[in-house]
């Protein structure tokens, strides 16, 4: 190997921080890994025998069903400075919706940053939230069933979302980083599809990676 | 603490581009392979562990990467993607470092079926090193496609010319709309599948457009009758739909 992957993705004299890379490819969803959060036994959390199914996140048709997979009790990512890429459909359902980025705890956590792709919306969408009081940030990209590159970055006094490249929404206020809450702790990555209608919502989620900047 | 490129820009060139695709790295790094040999929901792993032919077979981490060790006589065994096939046979890769041992032959690259003995549709190389066969031919690798499907139904070996050692070499396949090419040590050996223009039909056995995939290692015990089992060593796998 002429150059190691770490000389690739880091300068001279960094100190890199946490990182990880997720293909969600080959026979199973590591579960040492991710956490399968599902709201009864309709809803699933595994890899897709398709072309680039990747993992498929599917509801059953009970209404607010949620299929989710994160790393439950493993809080890594710094709130003030942390990033996130992924590569995600949902498929055509009515009343779907993914959200894919990050959290502080799990269920309900009222501190997160995250994109959402909703039916119900007319845009993507670039979600904060802290404590209370969310912010939701429209993109200019409409709401599809494509595959698309997310990317959020965490800063320490902004939330920045980013669609196929492009820097598509940036919330500055109801963010978690302008709050202190005692045992808030860090950030960790969640995926998670869910339907308000009584059909089944699915989202294919085919690369996730995730680091500390 | 910046990271200064990611592993997506490095991977896919650039944000702009088409979302990268289905893409698996394994490395076969750790105490113990990261595959399952058994069948349920609960079961972790890269791979699925198939012994289809005999009883015998085993897997585990060695020095040089994974071993597969076949069972006794004229025996097979494989790993894959079992039910899961992300890939597409219009435009994926799969590469690999691995190497045989004697009277074994390694056969890894795409099949539509791990689970089956032979599948309907594969593209793989066909490694074979046998100690015994006096004309020694069976010591080149060969490049074979089959598809159950017309317009290209049936099969073919392309013999590369490339003679199988005991060495580790690295091979990649590059399944396209047009053919299917393989690489060993970084020189293309072999080329399947052309279309031909001036009959408007492919010209050698051809997987059928858009099957779905998944990666397949074979070990195959070629050497009858029994005698000890046999193993190949796989180091490093990685394969992506482009």
């Amino acid at each position: 190997m002429k150059r190691s992957l770490y000389d690739l993705c880091n300068s001279p004299g960094d100190i890199a921080g946490i990182r990880m890379i997720e293909w969600f490819c080959g026979y199973a969803l590591n579960t040492e890994r991710w956490s399968k959060d599902l709201t009864d036994g309709n809803c699933t959390a595994e890899y897709s025998d398709e072309i680039d199914g990747g993992v498929a996140l599917k509801t059953g048709t009970d209404t607010n069903d949620v299929a989710q997979i994160d790393q439950n009790f493993t809080w890594q990512y710094n709130i003030k400075g942390c990033a996130m890429i992924f590569v995600a459909k949902r498929l055509a359902s009515a009343g779907s919706r993914y959200d894919i980025g990050f959290q502080t705890g799990y269920p309900n956590s009222q501190y997160v940053a995250h994109i959402r792709n909703n039916t119900n919306d007319t845009y993507y969408r670039l979600i904060t939230s802290a404590g209370t009081t969310s912010n939701a940030t429209d993109f200019s990209i409409a709401e599809d069933n494509d595959f698309h590159t997310g990317k959020i970055i965490n800063k320490e006094r902004s939330v920045l979302g980013y669609l196929d490249g492009v820097l598509e929404a940036t919330n500055t206020t109801n963010i978690p980083q302008e709050v202190s809450v005692a045992g808030m702790g860090s950030y960790e990555p969640f995926l998670k599809c869910t339907h308000n209608a009584s059909a089944v919502a699915e989202t294919r989620v085919t690369y996730l990676e995730v680091w500390e900047t | 603490m910046v990271l200064k490129q990611t592993l997506y820009e490095l991977m896919n060139g650039s944000f702009h581009n088409r979302p990268i695709r289905a893409h698996m790295v394994e490395e076969f790094t750790a105490t113990v392979p990261n595959i399952t040999e058994t069948d349920s929901s609960s079961d972790l792993g890269a791979f699925k562990a198939e012994t289809v032919h005999g009883s015998a077979g085993s897997f585990a981490m060695t020095d040089g990467g994974l071993r597969i060790r076949t069972n006794t006589g004229a025996a097979k065994n494989r790993i894959g993607g079992h039910y899961n096939k992300s890939f597409n046979s219009n435009g994926c890769v799969y590469e690999s470092v691995s190497r045989t041992d004697m009277d074994v032959s390694l056969n890894q690259g795409f099949g539509d079926s791990t689970a089956a003995s032979d599948q309907p549709n594969h593209c793989v190389s066909l490694a074979s090193y046998s100690s015994w066969q006096s004309d020694d031919i069976a010591n080149f690798i060969t490049f074979q496609c089959q598809s159950s499907t017309s317009p290209a139904r049936g099969y073919t070996s392309t013999h590369t010319g490339v003679r199988t050692t005991l060495a580790p070499f690295h091979q990649k396949i590059e399944m396209k709309g047009v053919c299917n090419d393989l690489s060993i040590n970084g020189t293309l050996c072999a080329t399947v599948g052309l279309f031909d223009q001036s009959i408007s039909s492919y010209t050698r056995p051809h997987i059928q457009a858009g099957c779905p995939l998944t990666p397949v290692i074979t070990a195959y015990h070629n050497y009858t009758p029994p005698v000890v089992a046999r193993n190949c060593y796989v180091s490093y796998v990685e394969c992506y739909n482009t």
